[in-house]
Protein backbone atom coordinates (compact mmCIF):
# COMPACT_ATOMS: atom_id res chain seq x y z
CA UNK A 1 0.00 0.00 0.00
CA UNK A 2 0.86 3.58 -0.47
CA UNK A 3 0.65 6.12 2.29
CA UNK A 4 0.43 9.60 1.48
CA UNK A 5 -1.33 11.37 4.24
CA UNK A 6 -1.67 10.62 7.96
CA UNK A 7 -4.10 11.76 11.00
CA UNK A 8 -1.64 13.62 13.37
CA UNK A 9 -4.55 14.97 16.37
CA UNK A 10 -8.03 14.68 17.08
CA UNK A 11 -10.87 15.83 19.58
CA UNK A 12 -14.50 16.06 19.28
CA UNK A 13 -17.22 18.11 20.82
CA UNK A 14 -20.79 17.51 22.01
CA UNK A 15 -23.48 19.72 23.44
CA UNK A 16 -23.98 19.01 27.27
CA UNK A 17 -28.09 19.50 26.93
CA UNK A 18 -29.33 15.93 27.01
CA UNK A 19 -32.79 14.20 25.42
CA UNK A 20 -33.54 10.48 27.61
CA UNK A 21 -35.18 7.99 26.96
CA UNK A 22 -37.35 9.19 29.77
CA UNK A 23 -37.92 12.48 28.40
CA UNK A 24 -39.35 10.69 25.10
CA UNK A 25 -41.71 8.75 27.32
CA UNK A 26 -43.42 11.80 28.31
CA UNK A 27 -44.24 12.78 24.20
CA UNK A 28 -44.94 8.97 22.96
CA UNK A 29 -46.00 6.11 23.43
CA UNK A 30 -43.97 4.99 26.36
CA UNK A 31 -43.79 1.18 24.47
CA UNK A 32 -42.97 2.37 20.95
CA UNK A 33 -40.06 3.92 23.06
CA UNK A 34 -38.95 1.23 24.88
CA UNK A 35 -39.07 -0.74 21.42
CA UNK A 36 -37.17 1.91 19.30
CA UNK A 37 -34.40 2.06 22.45
CA UNK A 38 -34.07 -1.75 22.60
CA UNK A 39 -33.21 -1.77 18.58
CA UNK A 40 -30.58 1.40 18.67
CA UNK A 41 -29.20 0.77 22.22
CA UNK A 42 -29.66 4.30 22.45
CA UNK A 43 -30.31 5.60 26.41
CA UNK A 44 -30.10 9.20 25.96
CA UNK A 45 -28.66 11.73 22.92
CA UNK A 46 -26.97 15.03 22.49
CA UNK A 47 -28.97 17.79 21.35
CA UNK A 48 -27.52 20.87 20.34
CA UNK A 49 -29.93 23.68 22.03
CA UNK A 50 -31.72 26.72 20.16
CA UNK A 51 -28.99 28.65 18.92
CA UNK A 52 -26.11 26.08 18.50
CA UNK A 53 -24.87 25.41 15.12
CA UNK A 54 -22.78 22.84 13.18
CA UNK A 55 -19.90 25.55 13.30
CA UNK A 56 -19.96 26.20 16.52
CA UNK A 57 -19.67 22.54 17.33
CA UNK A 58 -16.96 22.63 14.81
CA UNK A 59 -14.76 25.50 15.96
CA UNK A 60 -14.96 24.32 19.98
CA UNK A 61 -13.95 20.58 18.61
CA UNK A 62 -10.72 22.33 16.28
CA UNK A 63 -9.85 25.22 18.81
CA UNK A 64 -9.28 23.35 22.09
CA UNK A 65 -7.48 20.42 19.79
CA UNK A 66 -5.68 23.37 18.50
CA UNK A 67 -4.54 25.11 21.92
CA UNK A 68 -4.21 21.62 23.89
CA UNK A 69 -1.81 20.29 20.96
CA UNK A 70 0.11 23.48 20.49
CA UNK A 71 -0.85 23.36 16.58
CA UNK A 72 0.44 26.55 15.00
CA UNK A 73 -3.17 27.32 13.48
CA UNK A 74 -1.21 29.07 10.36
CA UNK A 75 0.30 26.33 9.18
CA UNK A 76 -2.85 25.12 8.51
CA UNK A 77 -3.62 25.56 4.57
CA UNK A 78 -7.60 24.12 4.20
CA UNK A 79 -9.95 23.32 6.13
CA UNK A 80 -12.67 20.77 4.69
CA UNK A 81 -15.97 21.17 6.43
CA UNK A 82 -18.33 18.10 6.41
CA UNK A 83 -22.49 18.14 6.74
CA UNK A 84 -24.86 18.05 6.39
CA UNK A 85 -26.91 20.66 8.34
CA UNK A 86 -25.04 23.83 6.99
CA UNK A 87 -25.00 27.18 8.91
CA UNK A 88 -26.53 28.80 5.80
CA UNK A 89 -27.39 27.85 2.30
CA UNK A 90 -24.56 29.80 1.26
CA UNK A 91 -21.63 30.54 1.68
CA UNK A 92 -20.15 27.32 2.93
CA UNK A 93 -20.02 26.89 6.68
CA UNK A 94 -16.05 26.13 6.38
CA UNK A 95 -15.57 30.07 5.79
CA UNK A 96 -17.04 30.66 9.26
CA UNK A 97 -15.29 28.14 10.81
CA UNK A 98 -11.86 29.57 9.21
CA UNK A 99 -12.67 33.20 10.57
CA UNK A 100 -13.50 31.81 13.90
CA UNK A 101 -10.32 30.02 14.22
CA UNK A 102 -8.31 32.85 12.95
CA UNK A 103 -6.48 30.85 10.01
CA UNK A 104 -4.70 32.07 7.54
CA UNK A 105 -5.66 34.16 3.77
CA UNK A 106 -3.16 31.62 2.74
CA UNK A 107 -5.88 28.73 4.09
CA UNK A 108 -8.60 27.73 1.73
CA UNK A 109 -11.78 26.13 3.00
CA UNK A 110 -14.82 24.60 1.42
CA UNK A 111 -18.01 21.71 2.38
CA UNK A 112 -18.57 18.58 1.71
CA UNK A 113 -22.16 17.79 1.51
CA UNK A 114 -22.79 14.07 2.87
CA UNK A 115 -24.07 12.84 6.09
CA UNK A 116 -23.32 8.82 7.48
CA UNK A 117 -21.08 7.89 5.00
CA UNK A 118 -19.14 11.02 4.78
CA UNK A 119 -16.09 10.08 6.34
CA UNK A 120 -13.98 7.94 3.40
CA UNK A 121 -15.52 10.23 1.06
CA UNK A 122 -13.70 12.97 3.32
CA UNK A 123 -10.60 11.24 4.10
CA UNK A 124 -10.17 10.70 0.12
CA UNK A 125 -10.67 14.02 -0.80
CA UNK A 126 -8.36 15.27 1.79
CA UNK A 127 -5.73 13.01 0.57
CA UNK A 128 -5.29 13.60 -2.31
CA UNK A 129 -4.84 17.41 -1.77
CA UNK A 130 -1.63 16.04 0.24
CA UNK A 131 -0.98 13.92 -2.29
CA UNK A 132 -0.98 15.86 -4.94
CA UNK A 133 1.69 18.62 -2.62
CA UNK A 134 -1.40 20.79 -2.49
CA UNK A 135 -1.64 21.07 0.90
CA UNK A 136 0.67 20.43 4.12
CA UNK A 137 -1.37 20.31 6.77
CA UNK A 138 -5.22 19.77 6.41
CA UNK A 139 -8.51 20.37 9.09
CA UNK A 140 -11.07 18.46 8.49
CA UNK A 141 -14.13 18.42 10.78
CA UNK A 142 -17.17 16.37 10.40
CA UNK A 143 -20.12 18.17 12.44
CA UNK A 144 -24.05 18.42 12.66
CA UNK A 145 -27.24 19.60 14.03
CA UNK A 146 -28.84 16.60 12.42
CA UNK A 147 -31.46 16.93 15.35
CA UNK A 148 -32.45 20.15 13.81
CA UNK A 149 -34.09 18.19 10.76
CA UNK A 150 -35.94 15.62 12.53
CA UNK A 151 -39.25 16.66 13.38
CA UNK A 152 -39.94 16.96 16.98
CA UNK A 153 -43.03 14.49 16.19
CA UNK A 154 -41.26 11.51 14.37
CA UNK A 155 -40.56 8.79 17.30
CA UNK A 156 -38.58 7.11 14.46
CA UNK A 157 -35.88 9.89 14.18
CA UNK A 158 -36.00 11.79 17.71
CA UNK A 159 -35.04 8.75 19.18
CA UNK A 160 -32.36 7.84 17.40
CA UNK A 161 -30.31 11.21 16.34
CA UNK A 162 -27.75 13.53 18.45
CA UNK A 163 -25.59 16.19 17.62
CA UNK A 164 -21.72 16.77 17.63
CA UNK A 165 -18.33 17.24 16.04
CA UNK A 166 -14.87 15.64 15.50
CA UNK A 167 -11.86 17.57 14.23
CA UNK A 168 -8.84 15.85 12.93
CA UNK A 169 -5.31 17.28 11.69
CA UNK A 170 -3.82 15.30 8.67
CA UNK A 171 -0.43 15.73 7.30
CA UNK A 172 2.11 13.70 5.05
CA UNK A 173 2.63 10.65 5.82
CA UNK A 174 5.83 9.29 6.42
CA UNK A 175 6.54 5.63 6.58
CA UNK A 176 4.08 2.62 5.95
CA UNK A 177 1.44 4.30 8.77
CA UNK A 178 -1.62 6.50 7.55
CA UNK A 179 -4.63 6.53 5.04
CA UNK A 180 -5.00 2.92 3.32
CA UNK A 181 -7.55 2.68 1.30
CA UNK A 182 -11.42 3.26 0.85
CA UNK A 183 -13.83 1.83 -1.01
CA UNK A 184 -16.71 3.21 -2.03
CA UNK A 185 -20.33 1.99 -3.53
CA UNK A 186 -23.40 3.75 -4.19
CA UNK A 187 -26.93 2.30 -5.06
CA UNK A 188 -28.56 5.84 -5.98
CA UNK A 189 -31.61 3.64 -6.66
CA UNK A 190 -32.21 4.54 -2.76
CA UNK A 191 -31.94 8.01 -2.58
CA UNK A 192 -35.63 8.40 -1.98
CA UNK A 193 -35.13 6.53 1.07
CA UNK A 194 -33.21 8.77 3.14
CA UNK A 195 -34.34 12.81 2.22
CA UNK A 196 -35.41 16.04 2.88
CA UNK A 197 -37.59 16.65 0.23
CA UNK A 198 -38.38 20.28 1.07
CA UNK A 199 -35.89 23.50 1.38
CA UNK A 200 -33.98 23.04 -1.56
CA UNK A 201 -33.85 24.61 -5.05
CA UNK A 202 -36.50 21.06 -6.08
CA UNK A 203 -39.33 22.52 -3.34
CA UNK A 204 -38.80 25.80 -1.96
CA UNK A 205 -39.68 26.75 1.64
CA UNK A 206 -43.52 27.75 1.87
CA UNK A 207 -46.78 27.21 4.19
CA UNK A 208 -47.18 23.99 2.23
CA UNK A 209 -43.88 22.69 3.07
CA UNK A 210 -44.72 22.85 6.78
CA UNK A 211 -47.34 20.92 6.79
CA UNK A 212 -47.67 17.80 8.79
CA UNK A 213 -48.31 14.58 7.59
CA UNK A 214 -49.26 11.14 9.29
CA UNK A 215 -47.90 7.67 7.16
CA UNK A 216 -49.96 4.51 8.00
CA UNK A 217 -47.45 3.77 10.74
CA UNK A 218 -48.04 6.50 12.77
CA UNK A 219 -44.61 8.48 11.70
CA UNK A 220 -45.74 11.85 11.67
CA UNK A 221 -43.38 14.61 9.87
CA UNK A 222 -43.84 17.68 7.41
CA UNK A 223 -42.06 17.67 3.60
CA UNK A 224 -38.69 20.45 5.59
CA UNK A 225 -38.27 17.51 7.95
CA UNK A 226 -35.53 14.24 7.40
CA UNK A 227 -37.85 11.31 6.41
CA UNK A 228 -36.43 8.03 6.21
CA UNK A 229 -37.95 4.31 5.17
CA UNK A 230 -36.34 2.74 8.61
CA UNK A 231 -36.76 -0.67 7.04
CA UNK A 232 -35.16 -0.20 3.74
CA UNK A 233 -32.09 1.67 4.74
CA UNK A 234 -31.86 -0.73 7.76
CA UNK A 235 -32.39 -3.72 5.24
CA UNK A 236 -29.74 -2.28 2.71
CA UNK A 237 -27.04 -1.84 5.66
CA UNK A 238 -26.95 -5.38 6.83
CA UNK A 239 -26.94 -6.67 2.86
CA UNK A 240 -24.48 -4.56 1.69
CA UNK A 241 -22.11 -4.12 4.60
CA UNK A 242 -20.96 -7.14 5.23
CA UNK A 243 -19.88 -8.16 1.69
CA UNK A 244 -18.46 -4.95 1.23
CA UNK A 245 -16.12 -5.26 4.40
CA UNK A 246 -15.31 -8.70 3.22
CA UNK A 247 -14.34 -7.45 -0.59
CA UNK A 248 -12.15 -5.00 1.25
CA UNK A 249 -10.30 -7.18 3.23
CA UNK A 250 -9.50 -9.28 0.46
CA UNK A 251 -8.55 -6.87 -2.23
CA UNK A 252 -5.93 -4.99 -0.40
CA UNK A 253 -4.66 -8.72 1.06
CA UNK A 254 -6.17 -8.26 4.61
CA UNK A 255 -7.53 -10.11 7.32
CA UNK A 256 -9.69 -8.86 10.62
CA UNK A 257 -6.29 -10.84 12.22
CA UNK A 258 -4.86 -7.39 11.05
CA UNK A 259 -6.87 -4.69 12.17
CA UNK A 260 -6.78 -3.45 16.11
CA UNK A 261 -10.05 -2.29 16.03
CA UNK A 262 -13.01 -2.27 13.29
CA UNK A 263 -15.37 0.36 13.76
CA UNK A 264 -18.86 1.02 11.99
CA UNK A 265 -21.22 4.05 11.53
CA UNK A 266 -22.93 4.11 14.78
CA UNK A 267 -26.79 4.21 13.11
CA UNK A 268 -27.87 1.73 15.60
CA UNK A 269 -27.04 -1.11 18.18
CA UNK A 270 -28.92 -3.83 16.33
CA UNK A 271 -27.79 -3.16 12.77
CA UNK A 272 -24.08 -2.38 13.98
CA UNK A 273 -24.52 -6.03 15.93
CA UNK A 274 -25.86 -7.73 12.66
CA UNK A 275 -22.94 -6.48 10.89
CA UNK A 276 -20.28 -7.40 13.46
CA UNK A 277 -21.86 -10.70 13.88
CA UNK A 278 -21.66 -11.60 10.34
CA UNK A 279 -18.46 -10.78 9.54
CA UNK A 280 -17.28 -13.01 13.20
CA UNK A 281 -15.27 -9.69 14.53
CA UNK A 282 -14.03 -10.85 17.90
CA UNK A 283 -14.98 -9.17 20.87
CA UNK A 284 -12.11 -7.07 21.93
CA UNK A 285 -12.36 -5.58 18.05
CA UNK A 286 -15.61 -3.84 18.78
CA UNK A 287 -15.70 -0.31 20.16
CA UNK A 288 -19.11 1.33 20.18
CA UNK A 289 -19.91 5.32 21.22
CA UNK A 290 -23.50 5.73 20.29
CA UNK A 291 -25.55 4.63 23.52
CA UNK A 292 -25.04 7.72 25.24
CA UNK A 293 -25.23 9.99 22.28
CA UNK A 294 -27.06 8.70 19.60
CA UNK A 295 -26.44 8.57 15.68
CA UNK A 296 -25.09 11.69 14.79
CA UNK A 297 -24.98 11.57 11.42
CA UNK A 298 -21.62 12.80 9.15
CA UNK A 299 -19.92 13.01 12.87
CA UNK A 300 -21.20 9.35 13.71
CA UNK A 301 -17.95 7.95 12.60
CA UNK A 302 -15.55 10.49 13.40
CA UNK A 303 -16.53 10.84 16.98
CA UNK A 304 -16.33 7.07 16.99
CA UNK A 305 -12.70 7.58 15.78
CA UNK A 306 -12.09 10.23 18.38
CA UNK A 307 -13.15 8.53 20.88
CA UNK A 308 -11.37 5.47 20.56
CA UNK A 309 -7.72 7.85 19.56
CA UNK A 310 -8.88 9.22 23.46
CA UNK A 311 -9.15 6.21 25.23
CA UNK A 312 -5.68 5.64 23.82
CA UNK A 313 -6.72 2.20 22.01
CA UNK A 314 -4.32 3.36 19.57
CA UNK A 315 -1.75 4.54 21.65
CA UNK A 316 0.53 1.42 20.80
CA UNK A 317 -0.78 1.77 16.73
CA UNK A 318 -2.58 -0.51 14.66
CA UNK A 319 -5.26 -0.96 12.10
CA UNK A 320 -8.06 0.83 12.02
CA UNK A 321 -11.26 -0.73 9.28
CA UNK A 322 -14.00 1.42 9.08
CA UNK A 323 -17.06 1.34 7.36
CA UNK A 324 -20.02 4.02 6.91
CA UNK A 325 -22.70 3.79 5.16
CA UNK A 326 -26.29 5.76 4.50
CA UNK A 327 -27.99 8.60 2.83
CA UNK A 328 -26.92 8.19 -0.99
CA UNK A 329 -27.48 5.19 -0.66
CA UNK A 330 -23.63 5.28 -0.43
CA UNK A 331 -20.98 3.22 1.61
CA UNK A 332 -17.02 3.00 2.08
CA UNK A 333 -14.65 0.74 3.90
CA UNK A 334 -11.90 2.73 4.55
CA UNK A 335 -8.62 1.81 6.38
CA UNK A 336 -6.44 3.99 8.34
CA UNK A 337 -3.42 2.02 9.93
CA UNK A 338 -1.55 4.00 12.91
CA UNK A 339 2.14 3.82 14.13
CA UNK A 340 2.44 3.87 17.47
CA UNK A 341 1.98 7.42 19.67
CA UNK A 342 1.40 8.92 16.36
CA UNK A 343 -1.92 10.60 17.12
CA UNK A 344 -2.50 13.47 19.49
CA UNK A 345 -5.70 12.66 20.89
CA UNK A 346 -6.66 15.68 23.15
CA UNK A 347 -7.84 15.32 26.36
CA UNK A 348 -9.95 18.82 26.72
CA UNK A 349 -13.11 19.11 27.58
CA UNK A 350 -15.78 17.50 24.82
CA UNK A 351 -18.64 19.73 26.46
CA UNK A 352 -20.01 22.87 24.89
CA UNK A 353 -22.98 24.61 26.49
CA UNK B 1 -45.92 -26.78 5.52
CA UNK B 2 -47.37 -24.70 3.21
CA UNK B 3 -45.30 -21.18 2.09
CA UNK B 4 -48.78 -19.87 3.68
CA UNK B 5 -48.14 -21.43 7.29
CA UNK B 6 -44.34 -20.68 6.59
CA UNK B 7 -44.84 -17.11 6.70
CA UNK B 8 -47.76 -17.74 9.57
CA UNK B 9 -44.87 -19.03 11.34
CA UNK B 10 -42.27 -16.02 10.73
CA UNK B 11 -44.53 -13.86 11.89
CA UNK B 12 -45.78 -15.23 14.71
CA UNK B 13 -42.68 -15.23 15.58
CA UNK B 14 -41.34 -11.92 14.90
CA UNK B 15 -44.60 -9.92 16.09
CA UNK B 16 -44.31 -12.28 19.05
CA UNK B 17 -48.68 -14.01 19.01
CA UNK B 18 -48.53 -17.01 18.70
CA UNK B 19 -52.40 -16.83 17.98
CA UNK B 20 -52.04 -14.59 14.54
CA UNK B 21 -53.63 -15.45 11.62
CA UNK B 22 -51.99 -14.05 8.53
CA UNK B 23 -53.94 -12.82 6.00
CA UNK B 24 -52.69 -10.93 2.82
CA UNK B 25 -54.09 -7.87 4.32
CA UNK B 26 -52.42 -7.74 7.48
CA UNK B 27 -50.29 -4.26 7.30
CA UNK B 28 -48.30 -1.93 9.81
CA UNK B 29 -51.44 0.14 9.41
CA UNK B 30 -53.59 -2.42 10.92
CA UNK B 31 -50.92 -4.33 13.34
CA UNK B 32 -49.33 -2.04 15.74
CA UNK B 33 -46.62 -4.51 16.63
CA UNK B 34 -45.24 -4.39 12.80
CA UNK B 35 -42.97 -1.90 12.96
CA UNK B 36 -39.72 -1.16 11.13
CA UNK B 37 -37.93 -3.25 13.29
CA UNK B 38 -40.43 -6.20 12.79
CA UNK B 39 -40.62 -5.17 9.06
CA UNK B 40 -36.16 -6.02 8.79
CA UNK B 41 -36.68 -9.00 11.15
CA UNK B 42 -39.70 -10.58 8.91
CA UNK B 43 -37.86 -9.66 5.65
CA UNK B 44 -34.80 -11.35 6.58
CA UNK B 45 -36.34 -14.63 7.78
CA UNK B 46 -38.49 -14.59 4.70
CA UNK B 47 -34.68 -14.16 2.85
CA UNK B 48 -33.38 -17.30 4.71
CA UNK B 49 -36.65 -19.46 4.85
CA UNK B 50 -37.94 -18.95 0.90
CA UNK B 51 -34.17 -18.41 -0.12
CA UNK B 52 -35.46 -15.32 -1.99
CA UNK B 53 -33.32 -11.61 -2.34
CA UNK B 54 -35.05 -8.14 -1.55
CA UNK B 55 -33.91 -5.11 -3.68
CA UNK B 56 -34.23 -1.91 -1.04
CA UNK B 57 -36.70 -0.34 -2.95
CA UNK B 58 -38.72 -3.99 -2.61
CA UNK B 59 -38.32 -3.53 1.06
CA UNK B 60 -39.49 0.00 0.80
CA UNK B 61 -42.54 -0.59 -1.14
CA UNK B 62 -44.11 -3.22 1.43
CA UNK B 63 -47.23 -1.95 2.45
CA UNK B 64 -48.92 -5.65 3.60
CA UNK B 65 -48.40 -9.28 4.03
CA UNK B 66 -49.60 -9.18 0.48
CA UNK B 67 -46.28 -8.04 -1.25
CA UNK B 68 -44.61 -10.45 0.74
CA UNK B 69 -46.80 -13.28 -0.31
CA UNK B 70 -46.13 -12.14 -3.90
CA UNK B 71 -42.74 -12.04 -3.64
CA UNK B 72 -42.16 -15.91 -2.33
CA UNK B 73 -44.80 -16.88 -5.13
CA UNK B 74 -42.87 -15.11 -7.93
Amino acid sequence: MKYFSKITASHYVLPSKVLTNDDLAERFDPKKVKSIAKLSGITQRRVAPEGMTASDLAVAAAQRMIESENIDRASIDMVVFVTQTPDYILPATAFIVHEKLGLSKDCGAFDLSMGCPAMPYALSVVNGLIASGQCKKVLLIFSETITRLVYPKDRSLVTLHGDGAAAFILEAADGDYGFEFADIHSDSSGWKHLLVPAGGMKQRISEETKKETTDESGICTTPESLQMNGAAVFHFSISEIPPAVKASLQKHSLSLDDCKLVLFHQANKMMVDSIYNALQVPQEKRFFFMEQIGNLSAASTPVLLAEALRQGKLDGGGRVLLASFGVGLTWGVFSLNFAPGSVKASQASTELD
Amino acid sequence: MSKQEQLQEIFRDVLDNALLVLTPELAPANCGDWDSVAMVQIVLAVESAFGVRFSTDEVADIKSAADIFKKIDA
